[in-house]
């Protein structure tokens, strides 16, 4: 009897962990923003584009205006960075409009390479998958937590049983 | 007496050897920063629980073992 019970649970626990980590795997695109890194950038070296009038534009920029409910999904965490990876400073060495995706180099000492002039983008954006709705968001996140929560029960029905089996409780 | 005996022996052999792969299962499923724990951490957490209650029910064989053959030999 026992044996049956622990067998039981055992085939359900597996499938059922295998399962909920598809289920989160799936949902990640949905619910959390995708990371661009590394988006290679080149400019003239003496400075022609680096002077806060030339308008570069992310490769991801959001599909629509930031006041479309629908669409709309401002870039965030924006930075740049040189070919050695240190990181320029917003309104010091660059700005950048996060609801379009553009932004304008300034002609500072960071942004005038001597050496190179490869800078690197790094922001997260929204994909095509990704949710617009926070509740939705909310909502399709607690679907793993609790399949997980299922994945406990068979846990505790398997312990109870047992206990049960053997007058325990 | 001897049947139970070994019935709950070969019962705990087989529990026991089931939990290492649940647990490793569930450790890669649970993982810190996988994707489970980073959508729903709260089920992260929920879903390591269930290695101990797994293993909670193995040792409830053995407790029931071991007060039945206590009370048949009329110890207790």
């Amino acid at each position: 009897m026992e044996i049956r019970i622990i067998l039981a649970a055992f085939i359900a626990i597996l499938i059922g962990v295998i399962l909920v980590s598809v289920v989160a795997t799936e949902q990640t695109p949905l619910t959390q923003l995708s990371k661009q890194r590394n988006e290679s950038l080149t400019f003239v070296k003496n400075g022609v584009f680096v002077n806060n009038t030339t308008a570069y534009t992310v490769n991801f920029p959001p599909a629509n205006p930031i006041d479309d409910a629908n669409r709309g999904c401002a870039i965030s965490s924006f930075s740049l960075q040189n070919s050695t990876g240190t990181n320029w400073v917003l309104t010091t060495d660059y700005t950048v409009t996060l609801s379009t995706g553009v932004f304008y180099l300034k002609n500072t000492t960071n942004t005038v390479h001597t050496s190179n002039n490869i800078t690197y983008v790094t922001y997260n954006y929204c994909d095509d998958t990704y949710l617009r709705s926070s509740w939705s968001r909310s909502a399709l996140e607690m679907m793993p937590g609790f399949a997980a929560l299922a994945i406990l029960l068979i846990s505790i029905g398997m312990f109870y049983q047992i206990a049960r089996s053997s007058g325990i409780v | 007496m001897i049947g139970n005996l070994v019935g709950g022996f070969v019962a705990i052999l087989i529990g026991v050897s089931l939990i290492g792969p649940i647990s490793t299962e569930v450790n890669t499923a649970a993982v810190t920063n996988g994707a489970l724990y980073n959508s729903s951490a709260w089920g992260a957490t929920v879903l390591k629980m269930c290695p101990g209650f797994f293993s909670l029910g193995i040792l409830g064989i053995g407790i029931s073992l071991t007060y039945a053959s206590l009370r048949q030999s009329g110890i207790v």
